[in-house]
């Protein structure tokens, strides 16, 4: 049961971080980022790249990783998602723009990796980065240092960021920006940068997630992102748009009914869970298991202004 | 003739996606993101396959296929019509990728993950043109009347449009039917053309080459998503030396049409075409252009 619990922790603090960054410019840019799957992928794939040519620390190569993929999110934000917003006239246009382009920026990012790497996957060797069991337990229970890792960097990443967003004055304009980014600019925040800025700590979290989960599971693949995007979706509709503390919750509750199928039950349908929880929690309580608000996602009530506010907002 | 019979498979497929793409193409247009009917495609694909294969006649499974799909597009619409935005987009997608997994765990029913095998063709390239006329006709005669004005009308303002006395939700569940029925029908299709179905296809490779179908072309008419279809199927034939590199080569197609033609190339031809007649017009009696006006 230990060895449960200590899979779905490890499992779940990739989720969580993953969750946390596809719900991050969901609720504050209005973008549905197909892409985020491409960034992990990319983060593993930094990861072997620079476990083959180098012999450097793990902490050096985190954060270095991590920067390397919030860079690319920068990019694709300045390049794309930027002029993209500024051209649409409604809110609905501009998240239907966006979320077509991030399917290409997905599609091209994938593309070039699954040629380098001749669409094999890339195995990370434990030696590289020092990955070793932890000697607790005896022979019953399995627990790398790689898992402790995760969990303790998820857990405290996600209570420093719900503090930022919360008690900062970043995080003020954050949540203000999610709401009404024009009023915003006129009250002195410049939105753009801001959205900049989140969209680098969204592609950051995807590509720590990404790193931490390829040295996991020591395998490095081009679609390795596209399974990671659905169950995101299943961990923020359990958790709701924008909210951290249901991503934290979501992601490790998903990891933990994962693991029990894979061990209990039919281990070919672990991938099914997710989907069935999306579609059971939309169709029976479609404003989340830990959403306020009723009238977050549902299109009847209220005139388009509220609506258009209350669907994307960030809370803790 | 010689050209026809050496491509003709790529022809048949070009035929199957122009379906494919109206079907998205017909939400699209109304302003909703769904992409449902991608996962009524797989089932249709799988429905045609396992029909043909237990020997029903080739009609019989494609108005089965076809009502059945646009039933349960109607069903799922209706609770799928309260969710707005993203999450619809969200919901759907999961749908399509549900499927597959679904699929590969059928056991002999529906062959596993390698899918199913040695399909007897039962249906001719003649009429799959004829199909797609039909189809196309049908669309455009929904989209030049009444509830083709309703959806652009409820993709430019929602509450203005309800405010005139349009039955918005019953709207939704219509146009959720129709790009079922056209999903199934395109994949039924599929599933008695090429001798194989496998869940393998479907994923997010597929969900790009639709979308970029419909969104190429331009998502405000039937006439977009056909020559999306074909400009898609057709492309990696013309452009051989992409090879590996097709879906990248998508992918930027995707991005560039968003960043400078939203409305396609159905779209920049018109915009294209109406500022020639103005130019002309300008040229002969003296008047002020447009743009002129409009300062």
């Amino acid at each position: 049961m230990i060895q449960v619990i200590a899979d779905s922790l490890a499992l779940g603090s990739v989720y969580v971080l993953f969750s946390l960054g596809l719900s991050l410019s969901w609720s504050v840019l209005g973008l549905l980022n197909l892409a985020h799957g491409a960034q992990f992928m990319l983060g593993a794939y930094f990861a072997f790249l620079v476990g083959e040519h180098f012999h450097v620390s793990l902490l050096i190569v985190l954060p270095l990783v991590v920067v390397a993929v919030a860079l690319t999110s920068v990019i694709a934000d300045l390049l794309v998602y930027r002029r993209l917003r500024i051209r649409a006239g409604t809110p609905a246009e501009s998240e239907l723009a966006m979320l077509v382009a991030s399917i290409g920026l997905a599609a091209v990012a994938e593309t070039i990796v699954q040629n380098a790497t001749s669409g094999n996957s890339e195995f990370i060797p434990s030696s590289v980065y020092g990955v070793r069991t932890l000697s607790t337990g005896g022979s019953v229970l399995h627990i790398t240092n790689i898992q402790v890792l995760m969990t303790i960097v998820t857990i405290a990443l996600t209570i420093a960021f719900a503090a930022v967003v919360k008690w900062t004055r970043f995080g003020r304009a954050m949540r203000a920006a999610a709401v009404d980014p024009a009023t915003c600019e006129l009250l002195g925040v410049n939105a753009n940068r801001l959205f900049s800025v989140t969209m680098a700590i969204s592609g950051g979290m995807a590509g720590l997630a990404g790193v931490l989960l390829g040295i996991y599971l020591s395998n490095v693949s081009f679609q390795m992102g596209d399974p990671l995007i659905t169950k995101a979706f299943a961990v923020i509709v359990i958790g709701g748009v924008g909210s951290i503390a249901g991503a934290a919750i979501g992601g490790y509750v998903l990891a933990l009914a994962e693991t029990l199928v894979v061990i209990y039950g039919p281990a070919s349908y672990q991938d099914a869970i997710s989907f069935a929880l999306i579609i059971i929690v939309l169709l029976v309580r479609p404003t989340g298991l830990f959403a306020q608000r009723r009238w977050q996602r549902s299109l009847w009530d209220t005139s388009r202004r509220t609506r258009s506010c209350s669907s994307r907002r960030l809370c803790t | 003739m010689g050209y026809f019979t050496q491509n003709e498979v790529l022809f048949q497929q070009t035929l199957v996606y122009m379906i494919l793409a109206i079907s998205i193409q017909v939400v699209l247009r109304s302003g909703v993101v769904s992409l449902a009917s991608i996962g009524f495609y797989t089932l249709g694909a799988y429905a045609g396959a396992i029909l043909s294969k237990d020997g029903w006649p080739s009609l019989a499974i494609l108005v089965l296929v076809t009502l059945v799909s646009g039933l349960v597009g109607y069903a799922f619409g209706r609770p799928l019509a309260r969710l707005r935005g993203l999450y619809l987009a969200m919901a759907t997608l999961a749908f399509d990728l549900v499927i597959p997994i679904l699929l590969s765990n059928g056991g002999s029913f529906t062959g596993g993950s390698l899918g199913l095998y040695g399909i007897p063709v039962s249906i001719s390239t003649g009429a799959l043109v004829l199909i797609v006329v039909v189809v196309i006709y049908v669309v455009s005669q929904i989209e030049r009347g009444w509830m083709g004005r309703v959806s652009l009308a409820l993709r430019s303002d929602e509450d203005l449009a309800r405010s005139m006395g349009i039955r918005v939700s019953r709207e939704r569940y219509l146009s959720f039917a129709i790009s079922a029925a056209l999903g199934g029908l395109a994949g039924s299709l599929n599933g008695m053309l090429f001798r194989a179905v496998s869940p393998s296809g479907i994923g997010f490779g597929l969900i790009t080459l639709v979308l970029a179908m419909a969104i190429i072309g331009g998502r405000d008419s039937w006439l977009g998503a056909i020559i999306g279809a074909y400009l898609v199927t057709w492309l990696p034939q013309w452009l051989g030396f992409i090879g590996l590199y097709q879906n990248l080569f998508f992918g930027l197609i995707l991005v560039a049409v968003m960043l400078f033609f939203p409305d396609g190339l159905l779209g920049a031809a018109r915009l294209g075409v109406s500022s020639l007649r103005r130019r002309q017009i300008a040229g002969r009696e003296q008047i002020p252009t447009g743009r002129q006006m409009a300062t």
